[in-house]
């Protein structure tokens, strides 16, 4: 079953926007961009969004996820009051993951008596899906989804179960991870105790963070921006290109056809298959040209650790 | 939201404090007999005790000598060999890509690495090992690595309901034909992390907790797994496999109210109610017993009681946790797999922890084994985040 993409919402260290993220990514198709270096996304555009009272204890995972879920809406050009049997659907690679540091640092600072119980609350990992809930007013299903590098293909088969069997007519499709100084650190350790031959590529790369949201719809007449499914790689598009992220190595990506690498716009995530499914949303619309021509599908893969790899396929509306 | 077509479930495997298999488990809920005790694999550095229910020693042993994987990982994978036995499966049977993972989990999936946090944050390069441990065994990921399968796999994190929503997932993969068999469920471990959090949320009972008593004052923390095998109707008749219960209908909604509390009213919790039983085809009427969420918490016991007298006020109902201890991931998927057993049994024990009625909820779990007549039942769990699920499970049909 293809969705319909109504909406997406980008939040990325390249720029809040799907404008931002194609420039980066024809960049990079150019062969012209470095890696880009870690920086604090900027989520002060919420205050637009929602009242500084409602935002007061959200924390930056959450910011990060409510800016890229409202962008969507705006882009699909709806409000909350059209948002009537919509679910929720958030993957992540590893959760609110400076909250769930904040208690363990309260834990060690103050005591177990004295440690912080909105921490421990707010780093349970369905909060920032349930936070955009409340904002928004959505009484849907509401999931959240953790897993490395699989989680988005995983979260887009959910929403696509729940549209078929009609529990729903419109998904929020999001995936979100941040960036702390501990995972970064421990990403480096892990990159320097691994063999050179698999060390390369995304394993160089410094963890990023950021957020996609896809505003999803049952009826193809809602397809602003192309169709979105879960689907294998499969023998009929062979011939589209595939934009890879994931933990193989440069070896492992090697015995695939031709791939398209962005990791480099977004860092070392392992949501990273949200911003390239971002990324081929913006090729079917050709809007990646002159660098790359508009082509009808594109297949987004993203493999972890144990080669189990997430696949879905992302199409114009011309492609059948 | 169209009608479900039943899903098969033709395995179950269980473990928890009350027993390492399902049959034991069952047996200890209708005795009744529970004795939760101070966590014994961390110190638990508050000057008051609060008791848990730990899964058996020696099941936590198989961590010692099994795959280097986390205990959630492992008592997943302990009620995955019971499930497998049940269904008649062997795990090569399991290597193709009409196979999925679908398991639920809340500590299972966070990086609750205290010990290792505390070496870095006082300038040690501590070994990475529980890094890589973690990194290795996402619930889901792990089982799927560990038995070969090439379907979907998904770790749902929707804190207590996790279990009942990575179950009612899981029957929509095999109803849409994406699955044959699908290997569904919830798994969670006893955390130092999670213990004290639900301390300082001050939601922790110091005795042995009281489900929808009066006297009630918070919840025990518990551990363990539950795991079904759902399995498409043609895989099963071809396979000549028993049908032990049905999946009918699954129903989740959110409150949009609170992120830690319930909706007063229940809002999510009936439009959750509602949607399960539209997907089963079924009323009110047709269920003859609830297995409750049932925490033993102030808030949680009182809305449910809400719903319940609202809903179904004839119909009885029973909390499993004084038993079991909240199994937070895993809690959903257990208590499924009880109301499956409880409904092929056509009997419900007698609530562990209920003694005295609360006039504020007008509402009493059975104090009794209480014989159930009836082809259906539900399971519901609530959970942090307005997250409220329902299972609607009906009996086995004869091949």
């Amino acid at each position: 079953m293809r969705m319909a993409v109504e909406g997406m919402g980008i939040v990325s260290a390249v720029g809040n926007g799907p404008q931002d993220l194609a420039q980066a990514a024809r960049h990079i198709l150019r062969e012209e961009s470095q890696t880009i270096a870690f920086s604090k996304i900027d989520t002060s555009d919420l205050v637009r969004r929602a009242s500084s009272r409602a935002l007061r204890r959200v924390d930056h995972f959450t910011r990060m996820a409510l800016l890229a879920a409202y962008s969507a809406l705006e882009d699909a050009g709806l409000d909350a009051a059209e948002l009537e049997h919509t679910g929720i659907v958030l993957a992540t690679g590893y959760g609110p993951v400076k909250l769930t540091f904040d208690f363990l640092d309260s834990i060690i600072d103050f005591g177990p008596e004295m440690a912080s119980p909105q921490a421990f609350a707010h780093s349970v990992h369905n909060i920032p899906a349930a936070t955009i809930a409340l904002m928004m007013s959505l009484r849907g299903p509401c999931f959240s989804i953790c897993q490395l590098d699989t989680a988005v293909a995983a979260a887009t088969l959910t929403a696509q179960t729940w549209l078929a069997e009609k529990r729903v007519t419109r998904v929020l499709l999001g995936a979100v991870d941040e960036h702390t100084a501990l995972l970064e650190t421990n990403a480096r350790r892990i990159a320097e105790n691994l063999p050179a031959e698999s060390s390369g590529g995304r394993r160089r790369l410094v963890p990023g963070e950021g957020a996609v949201f896809f505003c999803l719809h049952a009826d193809p007449d809602h397809a602003r921006h192309g169709f979105i499914e879960s689907a294998p790689l499969s023998k009929t598009c062979l011939d589209a290109p595939i934009f890879f992220s994931g933990s193989a190595s440069p070896a492992q990506r090697n015995t695939l056809p031709p791939i398209h690498d962005f990791s480099p716009l977004y860092g070392n995530m392992p949501i990273g298959m949200a911003f390239d499914a971002a990324v081929a949303l913006l090729a079917v619309q050709g809007r990646l040209g002159p660098v790359m021509d508009a082509c009808p599908a594109v297949h987004c893969l993203s493999r972890n650790r144990f080669g189990m790899t997430g696949s879905i396929l992302v199409t114009s509306g011309e492609y059948a | 939201m169209l009608r479900m077509e039943p899903v098969s479930v033709t395995g179950m495997g269980c473990v928890c404090a009350a027993g390492t298999n399902l049959k034991d488990i069952l047996r200890a809920l209708e005795a009744g007999q529970r004795a939760p005790l101070p966590p014994s694999r961390f110190k638990s550095g508050h000057t008051r005790t609060y008791p848990v229910f730990e899964v058996p020693e020696h099941v936590r042993c198989e961590q010692k000598n099994g795959p280097d994987l986390s205990m959630t990982a492992h008592f997943a994978l302990h009620a995955v060999k019971e499930s497998l036995l049940q269904a008649g499966l062997a795990i090569s049977d399991l290597d193709t890509s009409r196979v999925g993972v679908c398991i639920g989990t809340s500590v299972g999936a966070s990086l609750n690495l205290l010990d290792f946090y505390r070496g870095t944050r006082a300038g040690q390069t501590p070994d990475l090992e529980p890094v890589h441990r973690y990194l290795n065994s996402n619930p889901a990921v792990a089982l799927a690595h560990a038995l070969g399968t090439t379907g979907p796999v998904q770790t749902v994190v929707n804190a207590c309901s996790s279990g009942a929503d990575a179950i009612g997932l899981a029957a929509s993969w095999i109803a849409q034909g994406t699955c044959d068999i699908v290997i569904a469920g919830g798994a969670d471990e006893m955390s130092e992390v999670t213990y004290n959090g639900f301390i300082r949320l001050m939601i922790s009972d110091q005795s042995p907790c009281r489900p929808f008593d009066k006297s009630r004052s918070g919840l025990n923390l518990g551990e363990g797994a539950g795991i079904v095998i759902l399995e498409a109707s043609a895989s099963r008749e071809q396979r000549n496999a028993h049908e032990l219960a049905t999946i009918l209908g699954y129903g989740t909604a959110a409150d949009a109210h609170h992120l830690t509390a319930p909706h007063p009213q229940g809002v999510g919790l009936k439009l959750a109610i509602s949607d399960a039983l539209d997907a089963a085809g079924l009323a009110a009427a047709d269920i003859s017993f609830i297995n409750a969420h049932g925490t033993g918490t102030a808030n949680n016991d009182t809305v449910e009681a809400a719903v319940l007298n609202e809903l179904f006020p004839q119909t009885p109902f029973i909390s499993t946790k004084g038993m079991t201890g909240h199994t937070l991931g895993a809690a959903g998927a257990m208590e499924a797999i009880f109301t499956m057993a409880h409904l092929a049994a056509g009997g419900i024990p007698a609530s562990a922890g209920f003694s005295e009625e609360d006039p504020a909820l007008n509402a009493s779990p059975a104090r009794l084994h209480t014989h159930v007549h009836g082809k259906a039942a539900i399971s519901q769990s609530l959970a942090f985040g307005g997250n409220n699920s329902v299972l609607v499970i009906g009996k086995g049909r004869a091949i």
